[in-house]
């Protein structure tokens, strides 16, 4: 099987406002949310254009399936944690919370897990799935015509996931949003591939949107 | 470099299914005594960058090479099922032996394959744009459709509405007011959020409407469906080449409302599936596709009217023939659920004012045999 993982640059949606908001005293920061609603692209952003972050010293750390020694991670002002998915990896985010700045978490776990964290009053927690709008402005920069009505279907079937628009929209291209989700619906069918292993790929971030307000 | 094995078929028409047999050459003497197999395989490559393929064993012979020419009888159950090539937009198929010796330890075996003989499949040219046979525009009127439902499913329908509309109203009079309010004399919105930094109120009011929207709609087009029954009636018997149905014995329905200017169509194609993959890292997603192809229009009739409460059927009492589709169509070529030449058929209820109806048909009692023969 080919694995091409070439990763076109996005155009991030600064839906949750992370711009404005100051993580000057943050010491650790969570996003959550379905697989391909942005949260890897939200690091991304705080790493590289943040202006809290992007004058100090980063690092980012993937966790493909293991639990890497984090002990040499040390004294740096960001460090991003991509990919947590099981609650055994939760230590190594206490380690490098005692030993850095801020840290940075795109997790698949379910937010009770992060409690203690957030009973210490360490914490910010933001959920990428929430906002049908994105998928909305993404349409409209990609020319695509498009109902309010095509958009809500979408994010009940789907989520509010860029990955599977995409291949929706690969699928069924030249229409509207709303003639390709019918046919979606009636010949295609999409599933999240669970893998043990997996290449990690960077985000590519090409500009950014404001938010609303 | 010269070959090291080969295969080659004859075939016994007098014996039916059982008289393909596969000879199998072992040309370098080195070979002889090896563990050897040989397996036929319906393969389905799938035409795209990053395909998903599927391949399924026919047939699996593992034996030892004693001699320089091994003759296997194929068993009847591979001819059975009429196994045939083809190369379509997105998928090629492929039916062939491999023979397989087991020489090598680390590095890949000697190995050799060869297309079963099947005979070529011609089918006519089709130019019709199965796409818009599949899936006609469907062009409806919201109005109408929500005078079209039953009593019950109208009031529901404006109660949702109306219900929808005071709260949306509500919910921006109180963005409003917490917007320009004392913060502490705010209703629901604080204009501070939980990290102490200030938040519009009238933003977060704008997504509580979005939400109620979103919710109000889905319940709504659950209502809107409710105009008419449209359904199959049971089918009985196998559907050959020669079969030729009523089309009131195929579908029943009662609308609630005078249907004017109905379509009722019955179309069908072949449908190519299989797999592939986009995204990457964690986001690697498996698209399972089904694409139409030659799609063939089975029955078309137009009726100006059909009243409320009239049975549908009784509007389209002419036979349908089922010899165009066994005529247009390839048979069924299929490897698993997810890959391999399909056949489809559905019956659709066209009409501009309401959401249009469709059927999807049940293929297990077509004669596959008759998709065969010219």
């Amino acid at each position: 099987m080919n694995t091409e993982t070439n990763q076109q640059p996005v155009l991030f949606d600064d839906t949750l406002g992370l711009r404005q908001k100051a993580f000057h005293d943050t010491r650790l920061i969570v996003f959550t949310g379905i697989s391909g609603s942005g949260k890897s692209t939200a690091l991304k952003f705080l790493c590289d254009h943040h202006p809290s972050f992007s004058a100090g010293s980063r690092r980012w750390l993937w966790m493909t399936g293991l639990i890497p020694d984090v002990k040499p991670i040390r004294g740096h002002r960001l460090v991003v944690v991509d990919e947590l998915c099981h609650p055994r990896q939760l230590p190594v985010v206490a380690k490098l919370l005692g030993q850095n700045q801020t840290i940075a978490v795109a997790s698949h776990l379910r937010s009770a897990w992060f409690w203690p964290f957030r009973l210490a009053g360490l914490c910010r927690y933001y959920s990428t799935d929430g906002d049908c709008g994105k998928i909305s402005r993404y349409l409209a920069q990609l020319g695509v015509p498009h109902t309010a009505g095509a958009v809500v279907e979408f994010c009940r079937r789907h989520g509010t996931s860029y990955v599977d628009l995409n291949c929706i929209l690969e699928r069924h291209p030249g229409r509207s949003l709303d003639h390709a989700i019918h046919l979606s619906g009636k010949l295609d069918q999409l599933t999240v591939e669970h893998q043990k292993r997996w290449r990690p790929v960077m985000p590519v971030i090409d500009g950014i949107r404001q938010p609303l307000g | 470099m010269p070959k090291k094995v080969e295969i080659a078929y004859s075939y016994d028409p007098q014996q039916g299914h059982a008289g393909l047999t596969a000879e199998l050459k072992i040309l370098d003497p080195k070979l002889i005594g090896k563990e050897a197999t040989f397996t036929i395989k319906r393969f389905v490559k799938v035409k795209d960058s990053r395909p998903v393929n599927k391949s399924k064993d026919l047939f699996k012979h593992k034996f030892t090479a004693c001699s320089e020419t091994e003759t296997i009888n194929i068993p009847p159950h591979v001819l059975h099922e009429r196994p045939f090539g083809y190369n379509g937009t997105k998928i090629k198929i492929r039916c062939f032996g491999k023979l397989t010796i087991n020489d090598r330890l680390i590095r890949k075996d000697t190995s050799t394959e060869k297309d079963l003989p099947t005979v070529s499949l011609k089918k006519p040219k089709i130019t019709r744009s199965t796409k818009k046979l599949i899936d006609p525009k469907d062009v409806f009127s919201f109005t109408k459709n929500l005078m079209a439902i039953p009593a019950h499913n109208k009031l529901a329908t404006l109660c949702l509405l109306v219900i929808g509309a005071v709260i949306m109203v509500v919910n921006m009079m109180i963005g409003i007011h917490d917007e320009f309010s004392p913060r502490y004399a705010t209703y629901l919105y604080s204009q501070v959020n939980s990290d102490g930094e200030s938040s519009s109120p009238i933003v977060k009011a704008l997504f509580g409407c979005g939400a109620i929207g979103v919710a109000i709609w889905l319940a709504i087009k659950r209502q809107l469906r409710q105009y008419m029954t449209f359904r199959f009636k049971p089918i009985t018997g196998l559907i050959d080449r020669g079969t030729e149905r009523n089309v009131s014995d195929l579908i029943q329905g009662i609308s609630r409302t005078n249907l004017k200017d109905v379509t009722l169509r019955i179309v069908a194609c072949n449908l190519e599936k299989g797999k592939y993959v986009r995204g990457s890292g964690s986001n690697r997603r498996t698209v399972s596709f089904s694409v139409p192809k030659r799609g063939v229009l089975l029955y078309s009739k137009d009726v100006k009217l059909i009243p409320k409460n009239q049975p549908v059927e009784q509007y389209f009492l002419d036979p349908v023939s089922f010899e165009p589709m066994f005529k247009a169509l390839y048979p069924p070529n299929i490897v698993s659920k997810s890959h391999g030449l399909f056949v489809y058929w559905e019956v659709q209820l066209i009409h501009n004012e309401f959401v249009d109806q469709e059927l999807e048909g049940d293929t297990t009692q077509f004669k596959v045999d008759d998709f065969f023969t010219a």
